[in-house]
C-alpha cells in the first residue's frame, strides 16, 4: 500500500538531513531562476546576513533544547546595540564591548533566575524581561535618541577574512564551539537530559537549575553579540533593531529539526534552518509573490516540516 | 417646588423670589469664581496615546511635545502630562483612551493604531468633553476635535511622479513599501501605483513589503538588485529603505540609480555625499512637528477658541538642491531630520488658515 510506504520513508529520515535537502532544493531553484544569484559575492552576502540570525538562533537552540524559550531576544539585541554604542563611545572599544556583554549576561542571569528560582514559565518570564528592557531603553533613550558608533565593530561586521565575511567566521566559531559543547561534554548531555525529563535528569544527578540558568545566559550573550554586530553593520542602533529576530530565531530552531518541547535537535539543523528561511524569503520576494502569500508560504513550510518531524519523533 | 415649600413657612412669594435669586446669583458667582481660579490653578490634564513609542520617529515626536509643553509652561500654561504607549496593541490603546475619559483629561493627543477600531472610544471621549486631536495615523470617525495630517496618497504620487520624470517615462524600477496592511504604507503605495500605472513605459520589475528597519531592508534590497541588475530607478516610500537601497547598490558595486525616499538622516547623508558622483534623489517628510500643531490646536479648543476640524500640512520637498540643508552630521543616521520647526506664530497661522478654509467651504456654519 502506498501511504504506509511513504510514512515509512519519512520515518527513516533525519530532521537535519531533511532540512539540508530542502535547503539545497530551494537554493538550487534560486540559482536557476535568478541569474544575479549565481555570483560568489551575492552568496557570500547571503551568508553574511544569515550569520546574524545564526548567532541569535544558536542561543535560542540551547534554551529550547532544555525545554525553555527566550522571548526577550529583541530587547537584548536592542540593549546591546543602543547601550553598547554609547558605552563604546564613552569608554572606548574594549571596555565598552566588555561592559555591554556583562550587561547582557546579567539579563540572561535574571531570565534564568526567574525560571529556576521563581518557577515562572519561561514564556512569561522572558516576555516580562522583554517589556522591562524595552521600557528601560525608552527611559534611557527618551531624552535624546542616542546611537553610538564603533570603528572596530564596523570592521568586524563589514570586513572579510580572505573572501569569507567576518560575521560568518564569528558565527562558524560559535557554532563549532556549541556543537562541541553539546556533543562532547557532560554539559551538553545534561542539556538534552533536562529537555527530555527534568525530574529524571535531577534524579540522575544533573545540576538542573545551574544548567538552565547557564543556557539563558548563553542565549543572552549570543543576542548581545548579534546586537553589537548589527550596530557595526548598519552603523547605528535603535530600540526596535532586534524585533525581526524573535520569530525568525524560533523558526530557524524548529525548522532545523529541534523539538520545541526540548530534548531533541542540533545546532547544525538550526544553521541549515536559518539559511533555508533567508534564502526562501529572498526568492519569494524576487518571484513577486505578494506579502500575504509570502507569509503564508513560510508558515506552510514551517507547518509541513513540524508535521514531518512529529511523524519521525513518534517512531523514536 | 421651592416656592411651594416657602409657602408652608408663610414667607411671601416676593421675598422667596428675591432670596432665591440672591442665593442663585451668589452661587453662580461663586461657581464662576471657582471655575476661573481652577482654570488658572489646575494644570491642564494632557494625555498622548500612541500605538508605538519605540521607533525613532516617535521618540523625536515625544521630544517635540516635551519641548512645546516646556514652552507653554514658560508662558504660564501649566500641564499635567502623561504618555500612554500601547506597544502595538489596539485593545490596549482603547483601554488607555477610556482611562483618559474616566480620569477627565482635558486633552487627548492621539496617534492611532487602527483606522477603525478606535472610532467608538474616540467618539465617547469627544462626547464626554475631552478635546481629542489626532495626527499622523488617523482614525476614520469625525467625532473628535480635529485631525492634523499630511496627504499620504499625495506623498505616493509626488515621489512616484519624480521617478517617472527622472526616467522620461521609460524604465525598469523597484518599488519598496512598508509592511502590508499598514494604512500609511497602503495609502502611499496607492498614490504611487496610480502614477506608475498611468505611465506605460514604466515597468515595475520588483516590489517588496519591508518593515521600517534598515537591516531587513538591506537584505531584501540586495537580493532584489542582484536579481534585477538592469533597473533604472528605485522608488522607496520610507527613508530606511532608501538608505538600504543606496547601500545595496554600493555594496554590489553597481552604478547608483535615482532613488526616491524620505528624510531619514542616513539616506540624506549618503545622498548629499554622492551628489558629486552624479547621483540624484528626491524625498519628502512626515513632519514630527505635526505634534506641536496638534497640541497648540488642542489648547485653543480647551480655551473655547474656534478651531478647524482638519489641518492639512503641506508635504515638504527635498531635492538635490536643498538636501545639504536637511542632512545633519550631528545627528544619528536613524534620525528623521527637519531643518526647522515652525514658530508658534507660523503654527497659529496654519491653524487660522485651515479655519478660514473651512468657513469658506461651509458658509452657513
Amino acid at each position: 500500500m502506498q501511504p504506509p510506504l511513504v510514512m515509512d520513508r519519512i520515518r527513516r529520515l533525519d530532521p537535519v538531513a531533511l532540512t539540508g535537502i530542502m535547503l539545497v532544493v530551494v537554493w538550487s531553484y534560486s540559482l536557476i531562476r535568478v541569474e544575479g544569484y549565481r555570483s560568489l559575492d551575492y552568496n557570500l552576502f547571503t551568508l553574511r546576513v544569515t550569520s546574524f540570525l545564526v548567532i541569535v538562533a544558536i542561543g535560542q537552540s540551547l534554551v529550547v533544547l532544555t525545554g525553555g524559550i527566550d522571548l526577550s531576544i529583541p530587547g537584548t539585541i536592542g540593549l546591546a546595540g543602543v547601550v553598547g554604542g554609547v558605552l563604546i563611545t564613552n569608554l572606548g572599544e574594549g571596555a565598552g564591548i566588555a561592559l555591554t556583554l556583562a550587561i547582557v549576561v546579567a539579563v540572561g542571569f535574571a531570565n534564568g533566575l526567574g525560571v529556576v528560582v521563581l518557577r515562572l514559565p519561561p514564556l512569561v518570564m522572558t516576555l516580562a524581561s522583554l517589556s522591562i528592557i524595552q521600557g528601560g531603553l525608552l527611559i534611557y533613550n527618551a531624552g535624546n535618541p542616542v546611537s553610538g558608533q564603533s570603528a572596530f565593530l564596523a570592521r568586524l561586521a563589514n570586513d572579510s577574512l580572505g573572501r569569507v565575511p567576518m560575521p560568518v567566521v564569528i558565527a562558524s566559531v560559535m557554532v563549532a564551539f556549541g556543537v562541541f559543547l553539546l556533543r562532547r561534554t557532560t554539559y551538553g548531555r545534561s542539556v538534552y537530559a533536562i529537555g527530555n525529563n527534568p525530574t529524571a535528569a535531577a534524579l540522575a544527578g544533573v545540576p538542573v537549575p545551574l544548567i538552565q540558568v547557564s543556557t539563558y545566559i548563553l542565549c543572552s550573550l549570543c543576542a548581545g553579540v548579534a546586537g553589537l554586530l548589527l550596530l557595526g553593520w548598519t552603523g547605528y542602533s535603535f530600540l526596535t533593531m532586534g524585533d525581526p529576530y524573535l520569530l525568525t530565531s524560533i523558526a530557524a530552531v524548529v525548522v532545523g529539526g529541534t523539538s520545541i518541547l526540548g530534548g531533541r535537535g542540533s545546532l547544525v539543523g538550526t544553521v541549515l534552518g536559518a539559511l533555508l528561511l533567508n534564502i526562501l524569503v529572498n526568492i519569494l520576494v524576487v518571484e513577486q509573490i505578494p506579502e500575504a502569500g509570502r507569509i503564508m508560504i513560510q508558515g506552510a513550510l514551517i507547518l509541513l516540516l513540524l508535521v514531518v518531524y512529529s511523524i519521525i519523533d513518534d517512531t523514536r | 417646588m421651592s416656592s411651594g415649600a416657602a409657602c408652608e413657612f408663610s414667607m411671601n412669594r416676593r421675598e422667596v423670589v428675591q432670596k432665591s435669586a440672591a442665593l442663585a446669583a451668589s452661587l453662580g458667582l461663586f461657581a464662576r469664581m471657582w471655575q476661573e481660579t481652577s482654570a488658572q490653578d489646575e494644570p491642564l490634564k494632557i494625555g498622548w496615546s500612541t500605538i508605538y513609542l519605540t521607533p525613532s520617529w516617535m521618540t523625536e515626536t515625544s521630544n517635540e511635545i516635551d519641548a512645546e509643553l516646556e514652552r507653554m509652561r514658560e508662558e504660564g500654561i501649566e500641564s499635567d502630562y502623561q504618555v500612554f504607549d500601547a506597544n502595538g496593541d489596539t485593545p490596549t490603546q482603547i483601554a488607555q483612551i477610556q482611562t483618559m475619559i474616566d480620569q477627565q483629561y482635558d486633552i487627548c493627543l492621539l496617534i492611532a493604531g487602527s483606522a477603525t477600531a478606535l472610532d467608538s472610544v474616540v467618539a465617547d471621549a469627544h462626547a464626554a468633553g475631552v478635546v481629542v486631536v489626532n495626527w499622523d495615523s488617523l482614525v476614520s470617525t469625525d467625532q473628535l476635535t480635529a485631525k492634523v495630517f499630511e496627504d499620504q496618497v499625495e506623498w505616493g504620487r509626488l515621489t512616484a511622479q519624480w521617478v517617472v520624470d527622472e526616467l522620461g517615462g521609460e524604465g525598469k524600477i523597484l518599488a519598496i513599501n512598508g509592511p502590508a496592511g499598514i494604512a500609511v504604507s497602503e495609502q502611499r503605495w496607492s498614490g504611487a501605483k496610480e502614477i506608475f500605472d498611468a505611465n506605460a513605459g514604466i515597468e515595475i520589475a520588483g516590489t517588496a513589503n519591508i518593515e521600517y528597519n534598515e537591516a531587513p531592508a538591506l537584505v531584501e534590497l540586495t537580493s532584489l538588485v542582484a536579481a534585477n541588475p538592469d533597473i533604472d530607478a528605485i522608488w522607496c516610500q520610507a527613508g530606511a529603505h532608501a538608505s538600504a537601497a543606496m547601500k545595496a547598490l554600493t555594496q554590489r558595486g553597481m552604478d547608483l540609480v535615482p532613488i526616491a525616499g524620505e528624510n531619514f538622516n542616513g539616506f540624506l547623508k549618503q545622498w548629499r555625499d554622492a551628489l558629486d558622483q552624479g547621483f540624484t534623489g528626491f524625498a519628502t517628510a512626515e513632519l514630527n512637528w505635526m505634534a506641536v500643531v496638534s497640541l497648540q490646536l488642542a489648547v485653543k479648543a480647551v480655551n473655547g477658541e474656534p478651531v478647524p476640524s482638519a489641518v492639512e500640512i503641506e508635504l515638504p520637498i527635498i531635492t538635490d538642491d536643498n538636501v545639504a540643508e536637511w542632512a545633519n552630521d550631528d545627528l544619528p543616521d536613524d534620525y528623521y531630520t527637519i531643518p526647522q520647526v515652525p514658530s508658534t506664530e507660523e503654527i497659529d497661522q496654519m491653524i487660522a488658515d485651515a479655519l478660514a478654509r473651512e468657513a469658506e467651504a461651509t458658509p452657513a456654519g
